[in-house]
């Protein structure tokens, strides 16, 4: 992993950790990328917890520093804790998550270790937790978060390690 | 089931409502920027699509990238683009990071980072790595909702 960053972010500093990180330096997607960030947390059809398991697993896969260190605290706030952090690690299948969380990562999972290997089996184990627009939901909530942590490990900078933080959705 | 692209995935996901819109809005966005050429986004694309064995997304050709030479267009199809002498140093920086992204991010080389830095500059690097997150997520998706029952 690149020790180094390889692009320094905007001269100019605004307090949104978005528009102040790397991503400030195409500001041709900036605006929807810090609206579309903002709003898979205010989503009337995935609950923030379950959304941020899903961001925990992707993070977790890509070895992604900071993602895998941030805590939302609307997540926390929905019921979001560190025994269910920890109980998305590999194996999770086994733990005390509930049949929704897991059917949920098992979506997460197919998408990043396999997407081609989707099947039938799978499309009915999540229509039994989800409707149509929830499913969508989780799909564009996980799409975004491997978009952004590849994005993260791809610039380089990243440390070895990060302690866990709570913050709040950018506004 | 229906077979799904990147360029027919936002149909599937449009019940999700304004995040759907966004997520498109962005992976549009990306088309229409002034660090990265279209016609190079599109062979970035093409090699993802190869790397991920997505035959559909293969066949496709992004309107955004006319004019890119079809000998170019089978080089990298048939992933022999390194031995092709039709592509400029650029277009073999950003090829070069492609492969490595689409393995680990993580595996990405200081000097194949570098060398697209030095020939895109800092804002081509981050549109790259922001275009290439879209895309690759988008045949991945497509990947997903082809093999689920309509």
């Amino acid at each position: 992993m690149g020790v180094m960053a390889r692009v320094s972010g905007p001269k100019v500093q605004t307090g949104n950790i978005i528009r102040d990180s790397a991503l400030g330096l195409v500001p041709e997607t900036l605006d929807t990328y810090a609206t579309l960030n903002r709003s898979l947390w205010t989503s009337e059809h995935v609950r923030p917890a379950l959304m941020e398991l899903v961001r925990l697993r992707n993070a977790r896969t890509v070895n992604c520093v900071f993602c895998k260190s941030v805590r939302y605290d609307v997540a926390k706030a929905d019921g979001l804790s560190e025994d269910k952090v920890d109980d998305i690690a590999d194996g999770w299948e086994n733990s005390k998550l509930s049949d929704v969380e897991k059917a949920a990562l098992a979506f997460a999972d197919i998408y990043l270790f396999n997407p081609a290997g989707a099947t039938p089996e799978l499309k009915a184990r999540l229509d039994k937790h989800f409707n149509t627009e929830q499913l969508a939901s989780l799909a564009v909530g996980l799409a975004a978060f491997n978009a952004s942590s590849r994005c993260a490990v791809s610039l380089g900078g990243m440390p070895e390690s990060l302690p866990v933080s709570e913050i709040s959705v950018p506004q | 089931m229906s077979t799904v692209t990147s360029f027919t995935i936002d149909a599937k996901l449009a019940p999700a409502g304004k995040i759907a819109g966004l997520y498109a809005d962005i992976a549009a966005q990306l088309w229409d920027q002034p660090h990265i050429a279209a016609q190079s986004i599109e062979l970035c694309r093409l090699a993802l699509a190869v790397q991920h064995r997505a035959k559909a997304e293969q066949a496709e050709r992004h309107p955004a990238a006319k004019g890119l030479s079809q000998a170019k267009i089978d080089a990298v199809l048939n992933e022999n683009w390194r031995k092709e002498g039709g592509f400029s140093e650029a277009e073999r920086a950003l090829l070069d990071f492609t492969e490595y992204y689409f393995m680990d991010p993580q595996s990405i080389p200081d000097e194949v980072a570098a060398k697209v830095v030095g020939l895109h500059g800092e804002n081509g690097l981050v549109c790259l790595v922001e275009a290439l997150g879209f895309i690759d997520s988008r045949i991945r998706l497509s990947l997903v909702f082809s093999n689920f029952p309509d």
